[in-house]
């Protein structure tokens, strides 16, 4: 369910997976894509509420721990491959796309 | 003090909280912020300010645990000011230019569809079957005995009102689902309807919600004159269900989650035990206090106090030798007066009445109508209508039945009687004048 749910990965989804290789709150994972990023990707409390709440069902993250109210997650083994899938894939598109744009990703 | 606030009529939907944005900004730029909003009552508090630009922002959340969405808002810049049923109002932190609260618009569609309209559409589809229940009586004709009780009345009138509404609630969420999901193929934002359309949506519901309230109470109020007991053994479910309902919110709040499921089957299995047998007792309870066959001395009195024809009307003395009688009285706003009595007296005869006062001669006509339709199977002949003084009448032969209208008034009589003596017709003729037994 969880494969076919999160099949392909969106942006901000990719990045709050990325962000929670560490442990790290809500508002960590926020600050940490923007700056990942350099402000190019931003989530929003409720994106990334909501988000972390279908995470956590699919059991994709799993949280570890509250500090100050604050909930800290991280990812989970089947999370992990997930992320790590995503990853290859997105290097294979990268990779297939070279064959028609070389290594000049600016053109 | 008071001059630095004002209190607003707040009628918006939850599927307008876009539009709710919008106006809170424009409040924010005539010079009134929102303080907060009445959680039952359709008022919000504004407090006077400078005219200023404030950003606010407002989203659907609709898990119980609030407290670390709340929190993460905060840490990102919005200021928490007020909920409002699924509605979360923020505004921007001072010196702060916050992010959305939303960046993702197919996640926040997912929210507001099984926040919102998921929720929504089952009342809809429940009330389907109730709908056509309504259209019924308008696509084959209505029964004109709906005329003589408060709360069938009460239906009829706010049958138009209600199809209207759930049809229309039906086609605006449906068409809010049709613009989301455009929206998200689009890659734009979800719908933003106008702060007008949003306010008239508002003022619609309402005005719709206040006139069945106020409907439905004069309409017991009504109806509780014509049978208090009725009424009271009728309300018996709806209280079983209020209880019910309220016992499960307090439960959902003070419970831990393990034991909240056990408790709340619990609570959903005695309402259900509770409620049908409430349900069988009303039905035996108002069948029972419908069927006053029962003779008693008290049916014939008031029977003699009312524009009905008894035996003795027509023969004088008749004695005491009663087999039965039956009594029955109502009024509702097009039939100002009715009453209905039965009676038979051994070797003397039956006689049985059925008198209506309408409101009005047109509401009369339906209901002379309404009586002949239903008789209409029986063999029936005009009679010249100054034989009673009246403006029509029909004598159906095989029953001996005879129905008569004059003015507001109709007449329909049974029974054993020759309608068509002198004697019979002087009798007839006082009731539908009005002057019988009573002025007397």
């Amino acid at each position: 369910m969880a494969r076919e749910q999160f099949k392909t990965l969106t942006e901000q989804m990719y990045y709050i997976l990325l962000s929670l290789i560490e442990e790290r709150h809500g508002y960590g994972i926020m600050q940490n894509i923007s700056e990942l990023t350099k402000g190019r990707v931003v989530v929003g409390a409720g994106t990334l509420y909501a988000l972390l709440s279908r995470f956590e069902k699919e059991k994709i993250i799993v949280q570890v721990k509250e500090l100050e109210r604050k909930k800290i997650y991280k990812l989970t083994d089947k999370g992990y491959r997930l992320l790590k899938d995503e990853y290859l894939r997105l290097n294979q598109l990268i990779s297939d796309g070279k064959a028609y744009f070389g290594g000049d990703s600016n053109d | 003090m008071t001059n630095h606030y004002k209190t607003i009529f707040w009628g918006f939907l939850t599927l307008d909280y876009k539009a709710v944005q919008g106006y809170l900004e424009e409040m924010a730029l005539k010079g009134y912020e929102l303080v907060s909003i009445h959680t039952k009552l359709p008022f919000a508090k504004f407090k006077k300010v400078t005219p200023q630009k404030i950003r606010f922002y407002v989203d659907i959340f609709a898990q119980e645990e609030q407290g670390s969405y709340l929190g993460l808002c905060e840490d990102s810049g919005w200021q928490f000011i007020c909920s409002k049923g699924l509605m979360k109002i923020f505004k921007a932190k001072e010196n702060c230019d916050p992010i959305p609260i939303q960046t993702d618009v197919e996640t926040e569609r997912k929210i507001v569809q099984s926040a919102v309209i998921n929720k929504e559409i089952l009342p809809l589809i429940i009330l389907l079957p109730l709908m056509f229940f309504f259209l019924n009586d308008y696509l084959y004709g209505f029964d004109y005995k709906v005329l003589l009780s408060y709360t069938q009345t009460m239906m009829l009138f706010l049958a138009p009102v209600f199809i209207g509404f759930t049809v229309l609630s039906t086609l605006y969420l449906l068409c809010y689902i049709l613009k989301a999901r455009k929206a998200v193929k689009e890659e734009r934002s979800l719908p933003v309807p106008s702060i007008r359309s949003a306010k008239l949506r508002g003022y619609l519901f309402y005005t719709y919600t206040v006139i069945i309230l106020i409907t439905v109470i004069f309409s017991f109020i009504g109806e509780f004159g014509n049978a208090p007991y009725i009424v009271l053994i009728a309300l018996a479910p709806g209280l079983v269900g209020i209880l019910a309902g309220l016992s499960l919110k307090k439960l959902r709040k003070r419970i831990d989650k393990k034991q909240r499921v056990k408790k709340i089957v619990l609570v959903c299995i005695v309402s259900i035990i509770a409620f049908s047998v409430l349900m069988v007792l009303t039905l035996m309870g108002i069948s029972y206090l419908s069927i006053s066959d029962h003779e008693s001395p008290e049916n014939r009195y008031r029977a003699a106090n009312s524009p009905v024809l008894m035996l003795q009307d027509f023969y004088g003395e008749v004695g005491n030798d009663y087999r039965y009688s039956s009594f029955r009285e109502s009024k509702s706003p097009f039939v100002k007066e009715y009453y209905n009595y039965y009676e038979g007296i051994r070797d003397v005869g039956r006689i049985s009445t059925e008198y209506y006062k309408a409101a009005n001669p047109f509401v009369a006509g339906i209901i002379y109508e309404g009586i002949v339709e239903e008789n209409a199977k029986y063999e029936s002949q005009n009679i010249e209508a100054k034989v009673f003084e009246a403006d029509k009448v029909m004598y159906f032969s095989k029953l001996n039945m005879l129905l008569i209208s004059k003015d507001e008034v109709v007449l329909f009589l049974e029974g054993d009687i020759d309608f068509f003596t002198e004697k019979s017709k002087d009798v007839i003729k006082e009731t539908l004048a009005g002057q019988g037994k009573l002025e007397e």
